[in-house]
């Protein structure tokens, strides 16, 4: 497909699993040499992250083809994939007849602003390609990262093996999207909540961090180009591209 | 002293992140000089791949041609 010269981008019907079992399957040297938009997020997120590491272009951390394509998710991928424009990405504002905003609300876990690449994706499949030659540099990198249906052991679990690979401390950012149903359950009852393991593991990095980004498995979402360098703002919960993603 | 198991844990994972970061374990690929690949434009001809399930479902097959 990425050989196909009338194919401009490819998109990912869906996630799922088991995306990385082809990792090794995959011609790096035809996908480098023909540089065209691959779309997805959830289980795509082994070829964003393989492709950031072997393949050297732009990928697009966004909603995958069968996903919800509300006015939200699509303002922001025609802006990033066609207009080649620089958004600030920032949740929608709802009409709550509330004091306080709920939905869409963002927590910052370490104030600041910091710019680096985009790296990330999915925890879960992010954490399992860990000690493989599949994952990027992360070396000054903003990381994004969502999850769906992980209880907070298993999150934390999850960020240890990034802290003790030596991820977390490498990185100048972090942007911690949605977790759906990653409420405490099963072992989790009577242990730390999400909220508390963040806070365990970012508070001390001294890095910008903040929690609550509308992308993961959410209907409207941003769509992050992958590899591209951004500037994130902790205390404001956005998220600005400084380059284009696209020519 | 009473000690509480959430006080012991949380004190540990502090020090587990104030602790200097050992050596990376990973293979971690070095930072390739990133390529912009072209933007895409109406009309285009895009490619749809399912390399994490497979969708059989005729109502999302068609949703998604569309």
């Amino acid at each position: 497909m990425f050989a196909d010269k009338d194919v401009r981008a490819v998109f990912a019907v869906r996630g799922g699993w088991g995306c990385a079992r082809i990792l090794p399957l995959l011609d790096f040297a035809t996908i480098r040499a023909n540089p065209k938009l691959l779309i997805g997020f959830s289980d795509i997120t082994a070829l964003h992250l393989a492709f950031a590491a072997r393949a050297g272009f732009t990928t697009i951390h966004g909603p995958n083809a069968s996903s919800s394509w509300g006015k939200f998710s699509w303002d922001g991928f025609r802006a990033v994939t066609f207009d080649g424009a620089m958004p600030t990405f920032a949740n929608p504002v709802g009409n709550e007849d509330r004091l306080v905003q709920r939905v869409g609300r963002i927590r910052t876990l370490h104030p600041g602003k910091a710019s680096g690449r985009l790296l990330g994706g999915n925890l879960t499949v992010l954490a399992a390609l860990m000690g493989t030659p599949w994952l990027p540099d992360f070396t000054g990198a903003i990381l994004f990262i969502e999850d769906i249906a992980e209880a907070p052991y298993r999150i934390d679990r999850m960020l240890t093996q990034l802290a003790l690979g030596g991820v977390l401390g490498k990185l100048a950012g972090i942007v911690f999207g949605q977790c759906v149903d990653c409420g405490a359950s099963g072992p989790s009852y009577g242990g730390f909540t999400l909220s508390q393991v963040l806070q365990h593991h970012f508070g001390a990095l001294g890095v910008p961090v903040f929690q609550g980004a509308q992308f993961g498995h959410v209907a409207n979402q941003f769509s992050l180009p992958v590899g591209v360098r951004a500037e994130i703002d902790a205390d404001l919960g956005t998220i600005r591209l400084l380059e284009p993603a696209v020519i | 002293m009473a000690i509480e198991r959430r006080g012991v844990l949380a004190a540990m994972g502090a020090l587990l992140l104030a602790a200097k970061a050992p050596p990376p374990m990973t293979t971690a690929a070095a930072p390739l000089a990133l390529v912009k690949p072209p933007r895409l434009r109406p009309g285009d001809t895009v490619g749809l791949i399912e390399p994490a399930g497979f969708t059989d479902d005729s109502f999302d097959q068609r949703d998604v041609r569309r």
